[in-house]
């Protein structure tokens, strides 16, 4: 059923800003009929969503790069104009499910979905949220779900879920070939275990298991990079002001926090970690009788912790306080983290053939597969799942 | 994303340490472990691919995303971290912002389609833009002349930002793969098997938006289709890595020269004379047929030409990245007021403009694009006029800035390359031995020394203080920078393809960059990519093809040393 009142279509240019929208727009501008509360609640669900993803980034190597689920799920800025326009073309919302599998990713994800459910760092009013971007971000939702299962999947070495396993296979299938009519053309060739790569040496990406754990600490230093160097940094400058990520839900510090809590997890070898675990990195490197491994490992938890203060420490919310002299405080702070990983991956390079290295690494490995990668993949899809469901709720 | 700077040459790995070693057989977790000091080991000069101010000892998934030594050195890691955002992200078809100017029409959205984990990209057996790790460009051609077809854009686009119209539909192209045998019987002396394959590229006259229209003698003439069908050739080529760009630019252009001329008169002593691209070298002569050079942006100075299969490009200032930043995505920029459309720059304008649906959307497209008027010529009412004076328009708004521009060049420029992995190795060492044994490194060169490294811009832009340098470094590219043929089968555009860089390579699985090899990915590992250098039933014979003779009579033990150490440079 369509109306086309004005007083509907306001609200759809308040609600979406489609600043080009004309007067004989044919969209559906009716208003979902549902609750502020489970709006609300839909929104407290994306930040715990968001969290999860966020917790993720220091292992975007392996199934999130490959199989482009991190671009997927994670661009920024959103595409406006593109998601008015989907909004508008009824062959792809009378399909949307087949539509946002190979959709262009700026409009996906948790920016797409942040992009309809908050304004100004608060949940929008329920009378702004349009029957078609109720049942756009409920398509959004779904699929976002879907990678996430994927990445678990993906990482779970034991196979332990098979419905999750299924939806895997399914989405690396239909998102990397799948024709206009949604008929899907690809085969599932590309679907690997990283969580056995990951654990078995020499059978997958990575030749040794001193060579995956290495990778655990370059993993941590490419996010760390990227929010000191990049996040923080192209604004702070004045380098580029215009990347800020997470603007409508006032989520950025946040989400950097979060960023490097990830970090703190692969090192320390466990989700929620607040000491090392036996089985963790950091561990391992404290207590092996190199006295300067040791102490460089000492180094990287006193700077961790630092980094994690630092960015607590940050005027709130970025997106207006860019420019504030804490902003600089985080980015050196991250910075020293880098150097403290950096020295200690030097020192450990150079136990490539060291058995007791080597066999110490195995089990760095596999705890880190299970208890850091697998166990944030997994809260990551429950939560995914649950925000599905707050999204679906949202209408009565 | 990339490290800083304390992890770059330090290079203290070793290989094999145990003093102090001891592993206890208890099955109680030790609190303890006996590890003793590492060593270091003495690397050959090989394993500094990049030379010492462009190597990184990385060699994890973001290997190909480090910078090098000369970027930290200059200070100018924020630009550089701007340039990587650049690369890395989509664009939009926002009026404003982050990312913001994707179209009219595009090739990609952004950078890291084609260059999944800032290498090579993959091999696809269909075509979207949208495809994460299609690398591939369509390579659209007039067989009679060899020349693109002029109707299109030498990189066609097929995506577009409404109310446009992609300039070919993507949904009608075919790949098919289809399997290959050569006089061998794919099979070596020893018995060993393999398989080959090559892309068989279909585009129905159907799926073009503008007429068909090639030039011939000095005009241009449109084709119908059954002229299409039987005139018109398609290819594919892919991307390849962009690591280490910036330390090739560094040779200088005197010592590309000398290669050239060391291979012009070597041919010419074994009576090869037509063994270089005429088009680009004068055999008879031993000098260039063929400068590149840019009066358009620039003053038309004199380049040696190094860049792209086809070597079309000189400098990387004006080469495959300066200008895909632009043309693949139609971001424009300062220097760039203009969209890229087809090769003559009116046919798909002229078909836009008298399109009804395009007429259509315009006047909303418009007001969004240029809100206050800013261009009266785009918004005079005659739709179809102001349609074409839009496309063609050579006084567009920038969307890019110059500062971001000159960041991604020095991200560009700033790329280390992954140092060599297992060169202490004996089976490195042998591999390594049989490759000059055998005759790779005729074409694959291994090592160059960089010049002083003097910024050549074609543009004008950018001089030595603005661009992180590598003067005087051994670098080990294997690459002549010269062009050769291997007449293969549906081989590349005009059947000369420059010799391309293997450095990195063996990094592409890790990297989640293709791991396939040539310049459309037919090659899916090492050995099937020597086996393409042996053909000679398509028309010639390979210039490689001695080369494989002997590679077929190793052994096979050898053979797996020879792909050891390709994997390992």
């Amino acid at each position: 059923m369509k109306t086309k009142t004005m007083m509907a279509f306001v609200a759809a240019l308040i609600a979406t800003g489609f600043a080009s929208c004309s007067s004989d727009d044919d969209a559906d501008t009716t208003v979902v009929n549902g609750t502020q509360a489970a709006l609300d609640q839909a929104c407290q669900d994306w930040k715990t969503a968001r969290a999860d993803w966020e917790n993720t980034e220091a292992f975007l190597f392996g199934a999130a790069d490959v199989y482009s689920i991190d671009p997927h799920t994670d661009t920024w800025p959103v595409a406006a104009n593109d998601l008015a326009d989907v909004l508008r073309d009824p062959q792809a919302m009378g399909n949307l499910d087949n539509f946002i599998k190979t959709a262009n990713s700026g409009i996906l994800g948790y920016h797409g979905l942040e992009y309809v459910l908050f304004r100004q760092g608060q949940p929008r009013q329920v009378s702004q949220i349009t029957n078609l971007e109720y049942n756009y971000i409920c398509a959004v939702a779904k699929d976002l779900y879907c990678a996430t299962a994927t990445l678990e999947a993906a990482w779970d070495s034991k196979e332990s879920n098979a419905e999750r396993q299924q939806i895997a296979k399914e989405y690396v299938s239909s998102h990397l070939a799948i024709d206009d009519d949604g008929n899907q053309e690809g085969v599932l060739e590309g679907f690997q275990n990283y969580g056995k790569a990951f654990k078995t040496p020499g059978t997958g990406d990575w030749e040794t298991a001193l060579d995956a754990t290495l990778e655990i600490i370059s993993g941590c230093q490419d996010i760390i990079g990227e929010v000191g160097q990049s996040k923080i940094g192209l604004p702070y400058t004045g380098e580029d002001a215009t990347y800020i990520e997470s603007p409508y839900a006032y989520n950025s510090i946040t989400d950097f926090y979060d960023n490097i809590v990830s970090c703190k997890n692969a090192l320390y070898g466990k989700k929620g970690a607040t000491t090392p675990d036996e089985k963790s990195l950091i561990y391992f490197c404290q207590h092996a009788d190199n006295t300067a491994l040791a102490a460089q490992a000492g180094n990287v938890t006193a700077k961790l912790d630092a980094a994690l203060s630092k960015i607590n420490g940050m005027k709130a919310p970025f997106a207006i306080y860019f420019n504030d002299a804490s902003c600089k405080t985080a980015i050196d702070a991250l910075g020293e983290l880098d150097d403290a990983l950096s020295q200690l991956a030097e020192t450990l390079k150079g136990y490539e053939g060291n058995e007791t290295v080597a066999k110490q690494c195995q089990v760095i490995n596999e705890n880190y597969v299970d208890n850091v990668v697998l166990a944030t993949y997994r809260s990551l899809a429950d939560n995914a799942q649950k925000l599905y469901q707050s999204i679906v709720n949202i209408k009565k | 994303m990339k490290r800083t700077a304390s992890y770059y040459l330090v290079m203290l790995t070793s290989a094999f340490i145990t003093t102090g070693c001891s592993s206890s057989d208890d099955a109680v977790q030790p609190t303890t472990w006996e590890i003793g000091q590492p060593t270091a080991t003495d690397y050959p000069e090989d394993y500094y691919a990049g030379g010492l101010l462009g190597t990184t000892a990385v060699n994890t998934a973001t290997a190909f995303e480090q910078p090098s030594k000369a970027v930290e050195n200059e200070g100018m890691m924020t630009a550089f971290n701007e340039g990587e955002y650049l690369f890395e992200k989509d664009y939009n078809t926002n009026t404003d912002g982050a990312f913001h100017g994707l179209g009219p029409v595009y090739v990609r959205r952004g950078c890291l389609y084609c260059h999944p984990g800032y290498g090579h990209g993959a091999r696809q057996t269909e075509y979207k833009a949208d495809n994460h790790r299609n690398g591939y460009l369509l390579v659209i051609y007039d067989k009679t002349t060899n020349q693109y077809i002029r109707s299109v854009a030498g990189m066609p686009q097929t995506g577009a930002v409404k109310p446009f119209k992609a300039p070919i539909d993507e949904n009608q192209i075919k790949i098919a793969w289809n399997s290959y045998t050569d006089e061998w019987g794919n099979q070596f002396p020893d018995g060993e098997k393999y398989e080959l394959i090559y892309p068989e590229v279909t585009i129905p006259y159907t799926a073009y938006y503008a007429p068909v229209v090639v030039a011939r003698g000095g005009q241009d003439v449109t084709l119908d289709e059954a002229q299409y069908n039987a005139e018109i050739g398609v290819l594919l080529e892919s991307t390849i890595g962009i690591y280490g760009t910036g330390m090739t630019d560094a040779i200088s252009d005197a010592d590309i020269t000398a290669q050239w001329e060391s291979e012009s008169k070597y041919f010419n002593s074994i009576g090869k004379t037509d063994a270089l691209n005429p088009a680009m070298w004068d055999q008879t002569t031993n000098t260039w047929k063929s400068y590149y050079s840019n009066s358009l942006q620039g003053d038309g100075t004199k380049y040696v030409r190094r860049y792209t299969y086809a070597l079309s490009r000189g400098p990387i200032l004006d080469a495959a990245g300066a200008n895909a930043i632009w043309n693949i995505t139609n971001v424009t920029r300062p220097d760039r007021r203009y969209h890229y459309l087809d090769l003559a720059g009116t046919y798909y304008a002229t078909q836009s403009s008298k399109d009804p649906e395009v007429q259509a959307g315009f006047t909303d497209y418009i007001n969004r694009i240029d809100p206050a008027g800013t261009h009266p010529e785009w918004h005079t009412g005659d739709i179809e006029k102001d349609i074409y004076t839009y496309l063609t328009s050579r006084q567009l708004e920038p969307e890019m800035t110059q500062d971001q521009y000159k960041n991604l060049m020095i991200w560009h420029r700033g790329l280390a390359v992954p140092a060599a992995r297992n060169t202490t190795t004996d089976d490195f060492k042998k591999g390594k031995e049989l490759f000059t044994q055998i005759g790779c490194a005729a074409c694959h060169r291994p090592s160059w020394q960089t010049g002083d490294d003097n910024i050549q811009d074609p543009n004008k832009l950018f001089g030595n203080a603005d661009m992180p340098r590598y003067p005087h470094q051994k670098i080990w590219p294997y690459t002549d920078f010269v062009q050769h043929r291997l007449w293969m089968k549906n081989d590349i555009r005009t059947g000369w393809c420059r010799t391309t860089p293997l450095w990195g390579r063996g990094l592409a699985t890790k990297t989640g960059s293709g791991t396939e090899r040539l310049h459309d990915c037919r090659a899916r590992n090492v050995m099937e990519a020597i086996m393409w250098h042996g053909c000679k039933m398509e028309g010639g014979q390979s210039d490689a093809y001695h080369t494989v003779l002997k590679f077929r009579n190793l052994t096979k033990k050898e053979r797996e040393q020879l792909v050891y150490f390709i994997e390992s440079i």
